[in-house]
């Protein structure tokens, strides 16, 4: 039996993440720009900024009792913004936001630098940013091995991340299952209109991603992981981490 | 993007730095844009290690003395459209409507 979450690179090295299928992920999400949102709010039962927040405000903590004054954060999968804009309320920073989809770059909702890039291979310096942020993204990596390994490459200090993730207990993962392939459909029915059908991808990152413990134990490789909660029956996870030092 | 983010930003496929900016399109950012105003002030220099609008590195700009002011720009002139290439592997990528596109080719053939 072929576990889905794992497939193999071109050096035939095995790794976890979307693989092949973000094709299908990626130009779904460049159709949802428009109702991304309003359905994200409906299908979390209006608690997804108030997940984002917690990262937020985990990071934020962090940074200011470091002490940094204008700190540099990235915002990886930034979508329109919403990860970069809550802690910015928080904390004076200096952010950029990275995402594949210029469609959800030019309706960013924080007028500040954007770039076009991947996880895996991420367009920047080492060790340029104090924090590197990412909401409802991770999930969306084509190789999350890699992607975690740039995250600590591009970070000097902290990670906070909040995703969909799936639980390891079997019988939440079944009600996750449940949830995102026949609630999701429905609710996004109400807010996306005939965009709906992108919607349904989601029941395949779902099916793509390794359950909770094995993602924290990938970002366990390059972090100390200071926070793990999940929520929603773990289908959405949180982490805050601090960079290991070599 | 700023010319502020020649500073960090490297070439994905091999990550090659500073890229060489081409041909591109300009525009000032108003004042009233935070962004144009947050600043990190190492030393007077708003870049860290190659400042893209003097197109020189900190070391010698610090060496001959180059005014601060100078680099002062580099967070308030937006490039709306050029290219990025990369020295060491010839790859090139675009700027456009201000966004710079850094995705690697090999990408887009394989996985996206
Ligand atoms: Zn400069
Ligand atoms: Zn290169």
């Amino acid at each position: 039996m072929q576990i889905p979450y794992i497939h193999f690179l071109f050096d035939g090295t095995m790794t976890e993440g979307l693989g092949r299928n973000a094709k299908h992920v990626y130009s779904a999400y460049r159709k949802m720009v428009k109702s991304y949102e309003k359905t994200n709010q409906l299908m979390t039962f209006f608690r997804v900024n108030s997940w984002r927040r917690f990262v937020t405000h985990k990071i934020a903590e962090r940074l200011i009792k470091d002490g940094i004054r204008l700190p540099r954060v990235l915002d990886a999968g930034a979508g329109p913004g919403f990860m970069a804009d809550i802690l910015n309320k928080e904390i004076s920073s200096d952010v950029i936001l990275m995402d594949y989809s210029i469609e959800m770059l030019e309706n960013s909702v924080i007028d500040c630098d954007k770039v076009q890039g991947l996880f895996e291979a991420m367009p920047f310096r080492d060790g340029v940013f104090d924090a590197v942020i990412a909401g409802f993204a991770f999930h969306a990596s084509i190789d999350m091995n890699k992607s975690a390994s740039e995250f600590a490459r591009v970070g000097r200090a902290y990670a906070g991340v909040v995703s969909i993730g799936k639980s390891s207990n079997r019988l939440y993962m079944l009600l996750g299952k449940l949830y995102i392939n026949y609630m999701i459909p429905l609710i996004a029915r109400l807010s996306a209109g005939k965009n709906y059908t992108e919607f349904k991808k989601i029941g395949s990152i779902y099916r793509h991603i390794p359950d909770n413990a094995r993602l924290c134990m990938i970002f366990r490789k390059y972090y100390h992981v200071t926070i793990f909660r999940e929520k929603a029956f773990g289908t959405i996870y949180q982490i805050t981490a601090k960079k290991k030092t070599r | 993007m700023r010319y502020k983010l020649i500073d960090i930003l490297v070439c994905p496929e091999c990550k090659g730095f500073p890229l060489a900016l081409h041909s591109m399109r300009k525009i000032n950012i108003s004042d009233s844009n935070e962004f144009a105003k947050k600043r990190h002030n190492r030393d007077g220099f708003e870049c860290s290690v190659f400042c893209g609008l003097k197109n020189k590195s900190i070391k010698r700009m610090e060496s001959q003395r180059a005014g601060a002011e100078i680099c002062e720009n580099c967070l308030s002139i937006n490039i709306v459209s050029g290219s990025l290439s990369c020295i060491k592997c010839n790859a090139k990528y675009k700027i456009e409507r201000g966004i710079p596109r850094m995705i690697p080719k090999r990408f887009f053939k394989t996985h996206i």
